[in-house]
Order: C-alpha cells, then sequence, then structure tokens
C-alpha cells in the first residue's frame, strides 16, 4: 500500500499515549507523593516510502527515498518538583521535602520506593505503607506504641513506658527518577534506566527531610492537564483525516488501473527519479468512471 | 496525444510524494521541537517538439513541458512556540542555535530541549543521546538543577558547565536522524552560538504549520483526483482516435 497510512497511524497512536499520560495524571490528582508524567514524542529516522497500486497483472509500485516515518514516543518524562505540603496532623503521615524515596519490602522481597505518604502499623506492630509493603530500616519491638517520626529520619516509639528509637528510616535517590517503573499503590521499582539507587540519612548529601504529620499533594496541575488532553485528541483526530484523505486518494488510483486496461493494453511511463509505472492488463475490463 | 498521460500521471505521482511529507509533518504535530518539512513540485526541463513530416531532421516547434516531479523535500528551520512546562530540566531555545548532543555516530544538533538525567547521571535527550557542554557530556550530581539564558548548567547553585549551543549558516542543509536529531549535510562547520538564549521551563513546541498543512493534504488530493480525471480524458480520446475515425459509412 502506501507509507502514508503507516505515517499516518503513527501520529494517532503516538497522540493516544499523550492522552494516556494525560488520562493517569488526572486519576491521580488526590494521590499524595504522585508525580505528574507527559509522553515525549520524538520523530523516526527517514526511510524509503513505497506506494504501490494494484493492478490485475501484479503490483506496480514506486519507492521514494528518504520520507519522514513518522512518530514516536520517546520517554515518559516526569515532572519532580514537589507537590504542595500539607498538614494532617496524624503522626505516620510522613512527607518527604526535597530529593529522595523512601524504600519499602515488597511480599516477594523485592524493594520498592514511594516518595512518603500515609503509614500504619500491622498486627504485629510492624510500620507498612497504605498498600501493606514493609517500610524498611524499622524494627519495631513488638510491644512498642505511638510510633513518632522525626525529620532526621529516626523512628521513636513507646517501648515499657520508655521513649526510645526503634529505627532510622533513609532515603534513597536515583540518577533518572523518570526511569523507575510503576508498581502501583505509589510504589516504584527501580530499572537500568533509573540507575544505580544511592541511599543516605535524610537530610545529608543532598537528600531531602522528613515532614511527619504532613502528606505531599499530588503535583498534577489539572489546568495543564486539561490542555494537554485537548490537544492530544486534535492532534488524533488530524491525525484520522490524513487517514481518510489517503484512503480517498488510493480509491483514485484503483479506478485509475480499471481504466487502463479499457483500450489501451499498455502503458509504461518512465518518469526519472528512478520512477517507473508498468501496467500490463490482461483482460478487457469496461472501468467503472465516474 | 499520448504525452499527456505521462504529464497526467507525473502529476500523480508529485502528489503521492508530497502527501508523504505532509502526513509526516502531521503526525509530528506534537513532537517537541519538530522542524516541518514542505516539498514544492517543479517541472523538467523543457523538451523541444520536431516536426516530423517529411523532414527527417525535423523543423523545431518550440519547446514544451512534460512532465511534473517532486522538488528534494526543504527543511523550515522557523521558531516554535514556547510551552511554560515549568519543569526543571526543560530547557527551549530561542533563535537558531541547537543543542549539541553526544550519539553512538558521531555529534548531532537538536531543538528538542525537553531533557532527563540518563542513569549514570548524564544530562541526555528523551531518546538517550547525552548533551554535550564546553567539556563534553554534562554530569549532573545529585541535587536540583537549572539553567541561566546564557546556557551555564547549575545544580544546587553551582555551576557545573554551560551548555555546548551551535549555530549555522542561513543555507545549511541538515540530514534528519530520527530521535528528533539534526546532523549536518556538508556546508560550513557548527559555530559557537551568538544569539540563541535559552529559556529554562519551557519546551519548544513543533513549528507545523496546521492550517496550511491541512490545506497542502486538501490541494493535493483534489490535483491527484483532477490528474485521473485527465487520463480519463485522454483514454476517451483515444477511443475515438481508434474506433471513431476514418469509420466507413460514418
Amino acid at each position: 500500500m502506501w507509507s502514508a497510512i503507516r505515517v499516518a497511524s503513527t501520529g494517532a497512536q503516538a497522540q493516544e499515549r499523550a492522552l494516556d499520560a494525560a488520562a493517569h495524571n488526572l486519576a491521580n490528582v488526590n494521590t499524595p507523593g504522585y508525580k505528574s508524567r507527559r509522553a515525549d514524542l520524538v520523530e523516526q529516522a527517514p526511510g524509503p516510502s513505497i506506494f504501490t497500486m494494484p493492478t490485475r497483472a501484479g503490483d506496480i509500485s514506486m519507492t521514494t527515498e528518504n520520507v519522514g516515518q513518522g512518530v514516536t514516543l520517546g520517554a515518559m518524562v516526569s515532572d519532580q518538583s514537589n507537590g504542595v505540603i500539607q498538614f494532617t496532623g496524624q503522626p505516620l503521615d510522613v512527607a518527604i521535602v526535597g530529593e529522595g524515596f523512601m524504600q519499602a519490602t515488597l511480599p516477594d522481597g523485592r524493594a520498592a520506593y514511594f516518595r512518603g505518604g500515609a503509614l500504619h502499623t500491622e498486627g504485629l506492630g510492624r510500620l507498612v505503607t497504605g498498600g501493606g509493603a514493609l517500610v524498611d530500616g524499622v524494627e519495631v519491638p513488638p510491644n512498642a506504641t505511638d510510633l513518632s517520626i522525626r525529620p532526621d529520619g529516626i523512628v521513636f516509639g513507646n517501648v515499657n513506658g520508655l521513649e526510645q528509637p526503634v529505627g532510622r528510616l533513609q532515603l534513597t535517590r536515583f540518577a533518572n527518577p523518570d526511569g523507575l517503573l510503576s508498581y502501583g499503590q505509589s510504589l516504584f521499582l527501580a530499572t537500568a534506566a533509573s540507575g544505580v539507587a544511592e541511599i543516605g540519612d535524610p537530610g545529608t548529601n543532598g537528600l531531602g527531610t522528613l515532614a511527619p504529620g504532613q502528606l505531599e499533594a499530588s503535583n498534577v496541575d489539572m489546568g495543564e492537564e486539561m490542555t494537554r488532553i485537548i490537544q492530544a485528541q486534535r492532534a488524533y483526530q488530524l491525525n484520522l483525516r490524513a487517514l481518510r484523505t489517503i484512503d480517498e486518494m488510493l480509491q483514485e488510483a484503483n479506478n485509475f488501473q480499471i481504466l487502463l486496461t479499457g483500450r489501451t493494453n499498455w502503458l509504461v511511463a518512465r518518469l526519472g527519479h528512478g520512477v517507473q509505472i508498468a501496467a500490463y492488463p490482461s483482460r478487457q475490463v469496461r472501468g467503472t468512471c465516474r | 496525444m499520448i504525452r499527456g498521460f505521462y504529464t497526467a500521471v507525473s502529476g500523480m505521482l508529485t502528489s503521492v510524494r508530497r502527501m508523504d511529507v505532509v502526513v509526516n509533518n502531521l503526525a509530528n504535530v506534537q513532537t517537541n521541537g519538530y522542524k516541518q518539512e514542505r516539498m514544492a513540485a517543479t517541472t523538467f526541463s523543457d523538451q523541444l517538439l520536431a516536426q516530423l513530416g517529411g523532414n527527417p531532421d525535423g523543423a523545431p516547434m518550440g519547446p514544451i513541458m512534460l512532465t511534473n516531479a517532486a522538488m528534494p523535500p526543504d527543511l523550515d528551520l522557523s521558531q516554535g512556540a514556547l510551552r511554560a512546562t515549568g519543569r526543571a530540566l526543560d530547557f527551549a531555545l530561542h533563535g537558531p542555535g541547537f543543542l549539541t548532543v553526544q550519539t553512538e555516530t558521531g555529534t548531532a544538533y537538536t531543538r528538542d530541549g525537553s531533557l532527563l538525567r540518563d542513569p549514570q547521571g548524564f544530562l541526555a535527550t528523551a531518546t538517550g543521546a547525552r548533551v554535550l557542554g564546553q567539556a563534553g557530556p554534562i554530569f549532573l550530581p545529585p541535587g536540583d538543577p537549572s539553567v541561566g539564558p546564557d546556557g551555564q548548567i547549575l545544580v544546587d547553585g553551582q555551576p557545573v558547565d554551560q551548555l555546548l549551543l551551535a549555530e549555522f549558516g542561513p543555507d545549511q542543509l541538515f540530514e534528519r536522524r530520527g530521535g528528533n536529531l539534526l546532523v549536518p549535510a556538508g556546508g560550513e562547520p557548527a559555530g559557537p552560538a551568538t544569539t540563541t538564549v535559552v529559556e529554562p521551563g519551557f519546551v519548544e513546541g513543533s513549528n507545523v504549520d496546521l492550517t496550511g498543512t491541512i490545506t497542502t493534504m486538501m490541494e493535493l488530493q483534489r490535483a491527484y483526483e483532477a490528474n485521473q480525471r485527465i487520463i480519463q480524458y485522454h483514454d476517451q480520446m483515444l477511443a475515438h482516435a481508434v474506433n471513431d475515425v476514418a469509420r466507413p459509412g460514418s
């Protein structure tokens, strides 16, 4: 057929990705610690474009070199800026002010990272995330009560009536936080793209500090997302319109080949630039001329 | 008579070629830093018609243009609109310059300033090409990055490096490499940027002119149809010539 069809469909697909990203952002407008993401599109390297017309004697085709091959998703880029910090007063709500992720262990043993949030104690008194993953760095004794978190990460608990430290939360930093894989429940997994995890105490080495009793709101800007949705939708429509136009042109091309079979049982046109058209219809067919 | 076929067919093929370019522009209407391509139609060189009745050398009758072809596409390097994002690693360029990046196949240039840190901590484009500073690829130590209008990169207020911005002569030709990268095709080597300003917190959108592109698309479709119709008329005329001229009793 014609590579323009594929090029237009890459355009429509890329806009779907942009729409997905905006919809995901909107769905997480109230998720604490969520960072807005957008789809960065990149053009594809040019290649040959092949235009083929079907005829009764087989396809005839024309190749053009160095035609743009459309667009593809380059990367999902996140905006790592801090969301607004909201005061909640819950002692186990914790926001990270600055850079870094807290670390938790998933039920299957893998390490997961999160931007703070509402923590809880589970049945055995251990500190867990909202989704139930064990928070690393804190070994809470079973009889400890009244857990509280300090800005430098030290967790205090009341053990046998005595206030004492029960562990220390640390922060992890990645070279490329955009490369983290979203696991769901506001948790992320490290990948090759995110780079090596660098662990340190809160407030040291450029890492952020912890803000107990507070939650970091999502940094999604609803107005911005609505604009993106409208833009993506319009761009999607445009690409579909291009598809329709191509379809109509191909229809014309189809009429064209039937016509040639009438009386002219030959047409060989050499038009320079490597263009070659050759049609050798085998039967006499009266075409449907409009 | 038969020549008309060729002219009409060449018109159709030119429309197809130009559609390829137009559709690619439309697909990239939301691509950061994309520069639209334009393709004009041109005629082949004139050919001299000669009269062939009795005179073997033929008396010249004057030139005729037989076919129509597509010109190689032209890159429109005009400025795209800047969109505010507020993101720390979005650097839009204002002016004629380019960011210099390092790829596996050598140095390339881009206007797409939506950057990120790669897994090793270097400043890179969405497709992973490292952005070059005055001292090679720019390594971003941990901390809050920012950039000044002159391309100075700071992390937590400490200068790290300065973006290597390049400007080219007005007639420079480029080759597209995909991933929003351009590579100069011959011409003068890149010079240092003198009039290009970096706008932090913005990205440069695609410079595709939507109205113009859609109009061209409609125009091409109609031109394609018109040429198809011309072939049809030629065919009918030929039918008369073959079947009706000198038919006994007509």
